[in-house]
This record gives C-alpha cells, structure tokens and sequence, in this order.
C-alpha cells in the first residue's frame, strides 16, 4: 500500500496535508495519531471511498476507487460500522459470502461465528446485538472470505478487555499462520503496540514518523517512573538536565525520558536532586519507552528533539 | 472463489431492510383497497370512446395509488439511501468487492423501481379484474396509459434521488423530496393556467410534456380541460408518445447525473 502526498479537505478543514506513507507486505501495521489527525480519512482513502483532492494512493498497485478487484482482496472493519439491521447474523455473513464468491458460503459463515464466538447467536438479528458481539460480527465479515489484507480502523472499540485480548490473538495468528497483513488504527495504545511490528505516527494529516517498533523505540532511551512525595514541584529541576528529554507527570509518579548512555549518571542525580528540591524520594522504576510515549511526544511536538 | 452475483445479494439484504413486515402487507391492502374501492364511480362511465373509458378508468383507480407510491419511493429515497449513507451502511457496502454502478442499481430497484411495480400490478390486477374485455381489446391503450402513469411517478423520483445522493441527509433529503414533489405539480399547475389563459404553443407543450397522461386524456377524448393545441385541436398521437418519450428522457436525464454522481464523486461520509 502506498500513499503519496495525499491531500484532502472537507470545507475548510484541511484533513491531509501531504501524507506519505508506504506499507510493505507482511507486516501488523499501526495507524497511531490523536484525534482529527486524518487516520480514518487515510484509510477510506486507501479503500477508495473518499477521494483525495490531490495525490496518489495504489493498494496492490492498483487504484482502489471502485476496484472491486482490489477490494476482494481486503477485509474491513470500520470504526461503529453500520451493518443491516434486520437479517439475521448467519444469514448476512452468508450474503458477504456469495458478495466475495466464497465456495460453500452458509458453512463459511457458520465457520466465521464460531471463529468470533457467536456460533450461539447465529439466528439473531444484527439489531439485537449488543454493541461487543456487533463488533464481533464485523471482525467476522472483515475475515470470512480469507483476505490477503485487513485494514481496521479502531477494531478494539467496543470490546471488553477480555475481548480486545481475544481479538489481538486472533489478529498475531492469522498474521503468523495465514500470512495475512493489518493495518490497524487504534487509539488503544498498549494493545496496538502489543501486535503492531511497525507503526506510523500521524499528526495535523502528516505523517511524522514512520518505522519498526524497535527503530522508533530506539530514539527514546530509557525512561523512568520516579515517586517523589511532589511531583510538581521536582519536574523542572529534572528538565533542566542536559540528557532529560521530557518529563511529565503520570499520576502521583513523575516519568522521566533519558538520553541512552545517561541513565546511570540519572540514576546517581535524581536523589540529590529530590533532596535539593526539599521532597521526599520514595523511589525509582525504570521503563521501556512505549507507544504511548511516541503518541505523548508527537503530540506535544516534540518529535526529532 | 465461486461465481459472484453481488447486486442480487445486497438486493437481498436491501429488500429485507426496506420490505420486512409490515410494509409488504400494509402496500397490499391499500393497493388493492383504493382502486376497488374507488372503482365503481368509474365503472359507471359509458359516455365516449372505449380507449377513453379505459384511460379515464385507469387514471381515477390509480390516483390514490400514485400517491402511495411517492410516499413510498420518497421513504425509500430518504431512509433506505440518505439516512444509511449517514449511518454509514452505504460504506459498509461499498468496502464489498461491489461496483459503484452495481449499488446504485440495487438502490434504484429496491427504493424506486420495485414501488413503481406495484403500480403496474395493482392497475393490472384492477383491469383484469373489472374490464378484461376493455384491457385485452386496447392492449396498446392500457400500455401506454400505464407508461404515461409511471412517468408521473419516475420524474419527481428522479429528481428526489439525485437530491437524495447529494445531501446525504435522511431528514434532508426527505424534505427536499417532498419540495421538488411539490413544486413539480406547482410548475404543472402554473403551465396549465399559463397555457390555458395565452395559448402559447411552448408553454402548452412544456405542460404535456411533464403529464404525458393528460395529453393522452385530451387526445382520446376523457377529458376536455387540458390546454387546447394551437390551431384549435387537440394533441396528435404522435404528439401523446412524444411528449411521454421527452418525460421518460428528462427522467433519465436525472438518473444518469444521481449515477454519474455515485460513481465519480459520491464520499459516503
């Protein structure tokens, strides 16, 4: 999949502002950016249902406005997606079945329900569901018809914890055992990061960062939980060391980004430091930067500090 | 992968959303209820031609059920097509391997032409029922007079479908439906008065050519309130089948520009 240069506005709203962005084959990749930042824009784009006013977008080389050629070989899950009310939930997957040209579609829909955990509720109507098994029915109809890709704007909206668990097992083994790819948007940051191999960091319809998890994990350093009796009072002292990159107060903790290669002069400062200051040092977790922490810098402007 | 028929699926599904009970039921008894109910005011005529007794029959069975109709289309249009586009259905089906042409085609079956077909059905069930004789005798009567009455309905469709994918709204576009619905009979009404009062050729033959049925009335006789043609006379039959060809192409004007607009530019967001 390869976007480039994509421009588009609703209005006034500039929704992209030049979008660059190429996924290779055989990867879980994620769309990560706060709100607004024109993820779902890019990805209706990249399925050809919005068309971008400037740029070029090719998915499997081919440009995806009505291609169904494309399109047969893509699964897709949108955030709330809106599916008929009143058929039935086996009988719908059974339509998309025959819709992609599925063989033995009514057993390939029976198959998909239980692959989703509603073989039970194979005779209830897609109104009737609650929003977690509606939720479970898109991941169904995304899959049924063994795509090649799967792109899934916000897949974990609505599911419990339990669920979100299920579904991201789910996504790992259909990659490693199917070979089939993702591109997933998600603001569930932890859990995206659990399954993503390579992510792209969207902001203001950009994008600002773009590699494997272990490349961009590697800008960070190492980051630390400190637990100070006040917080507030030690962040600035803390900003002012030379390889602090960001500091920030994460509930009562104060989380601080390190330079690689400083963290033991770190850890030999911040002590004196809490003692300088005149609060009380309770102790010192050191961490792996996270997804969040990309999201947290993107979105404070503070990429390529 | 097996053979695919992706419109008669999501036809499928559509004519389940847009059909489930009580709609069907509902259309089959007012269908039936109102050109039988009304039916035998107009058996009673006998003044005139047999092709006038015919078309005057048709014409006063199928009012109420024209009306039904637009009713009908005008939901269909607003809450099968508008309103699932904001739900976001519409995008659900076009992420299908599905061509944009093929979706509008099972939008317009499902919300337009199936209605307009129950029209055709009730005053065919009428007919065969009360003038079998009459029907089978004027064959080319009752067909003509059946398009001229589908064309009063296919127009405003027309133009209620076109607004339909364009606003993209369900409350929108229903009350820009029944607007053009309106002003198309207000612009009727207006040729007709206009026409009446000056004569002006253009104007009587913009007034036949939106109600291609009351030409086809004034031609065989039924009824003498049309404007009259220029020169004193009524409309010719060639005149009749002009003026329906010129509605039909109107009407296919504006379902060629709602396609064109799904197919190039339509975003369903």
């Amino acid at each position: 999949m390869e976007c480039v240069d994509l421009v588009k506005r609703f209005g006034r709203v500039v929704a992209l502002n030049g979008l660059t962005l190429e996924v290779p084959r055989g990867r879980i990749f994620g769309l990560i950016g706060p709100n607004g930042a024109g993820k779902t824009t890019t990805i209706r784009i990249i399925l050809g249902l919005l068309r971008p006013d400037s740029g070029e977008v090719r998915l499997f080389g081919e440009d995806p406005w009505n291609n169904p050629g494309v399109r047969a070989r893509v699964g897709v899950l949108h955030e709330q997606m809106e599916l008929p009310r009143h058929v039935r939930t086996r009988e719908f997957l059974a339509h998309v079945a025959r819709i992609y040209g599925v063989p033995e579609p009514v057993k390939k829909a029976v198959e998909a329900l239980e692959l989703v955990g509603l073989k039970d509720a194979w005779d209830r109507k897609v109104g009737a569901l609650s929003a977690g098994m509606k939720q479970r029915l898109c991941i169904a109809q995304a899959l049924l018809h063994e795509p090649e890709l799967v792109i899934a704007d916000e897949p974990l909206a609505n599911l419990d914890p339990l669920g979100r668990s299920e579904v991201l097992d789910l996504i790992a083994k259909l990659h490693k055992e199917e070979g089939v790819d993702f591109i997933i948007s998600s603001h569930i940051l932890p859990e995206l990061g659990r399954i993503c191999d390579s992510v792209a960091l969207i902001h203001q319809g950009r994008v600002h960062l773009t590699g494997t998890l272990d490349e961009l994990m590697a800008q960070f350093g190492r980051s630390f939980r400190v637990s100070v009796s006040d917080p507030k009072a030690l962040r600035p002292r803390v900003l002012e060391l030379p390889y602090v990159r960001d500091a920030y107060i994460s509930g009562r903790d104060l989380v601080v980004e390190v330079e690689e290669g400083h963290e033991d002069e770190f850890y030999g400062t911040i002590r004196s430091l809490a003692h300088e200051v005149g609060v009380e040092f309770y102790g010192l977790e050191s961490r792996v930067a996270s997804l969040e922490d990309l999201f947290r810098r993107m979105v404070l402007g503070k990429l390529g500090r | 992968m097996g053979k695919r028929w992706p419109a008669l699926e999501i036809l499928a599904i559509d004519l389940k959303e847009a059909y489930r009970f009580p709609i069907p039921e509902l259309m089959a008894f007012l269908y039936a209820f109102f050109p039988l109910t009304f039916s035998h005011m107009a058996l009673t005529l006998t003044a005139g031609l047999e092709e006038a007794r015919l078309l005057l029959i048709m014409s006063l069975s199928s009012g109420l059920v024209s009306f039904i109709t637009m009713v009908l289309i005008l939901k269909n249009i607003s809450y099968g097509l508008a309103n699932e586009v904001k739900k976001g259905l519409i995008q659900t089906y076009l992420t299908y391997p599905v061509r944009r042409e093929t979706l509008f085609l099972v939008k317009l079956v499902s919300g337009i032409l199936i209605p307009a077909a129950y029209v055709v059905l009730s005053i065919g069930v009428f007919t065969a029922l009360n003038l079998p004789d009459l029907a089978l005798k004027h064959l080319d009567v009752l067909i003509v007079g059946l398009l001229a009455l589908l064309a009063d309905v296919l127009l405003p469709a027309s133009l209620m479908l076109l607004a339909a994918v364009v606003v993209k709204r369900g409350g929108a576009s229903l009350a820009i439906g029944i607007a053009l619905w309106f002003a198309l009979g207000v612009v009727n009404s207006m040729l007709l008065m206009i026409g009446n009062l000056t004569g002006w050729e253009n104007v009587i033959h913009a007034y036949y050519l939106l109600s291609p049925l009351e030409a086809l009335l004034v031609y065989y006789g039924a009824i003498g309130l049309g404007p009259i043609m220029p020169g004193g006379g009524k409309p010719e039959l060639w005149h009749c089948h002009a003026y329906l060809i010129g509605n039909y192409a109107i009407s296919l004007a504006f379902y060629s520009l709602a396609l064109m607009y799904f197919v190039r530019r339509f975003e369903p967001v």
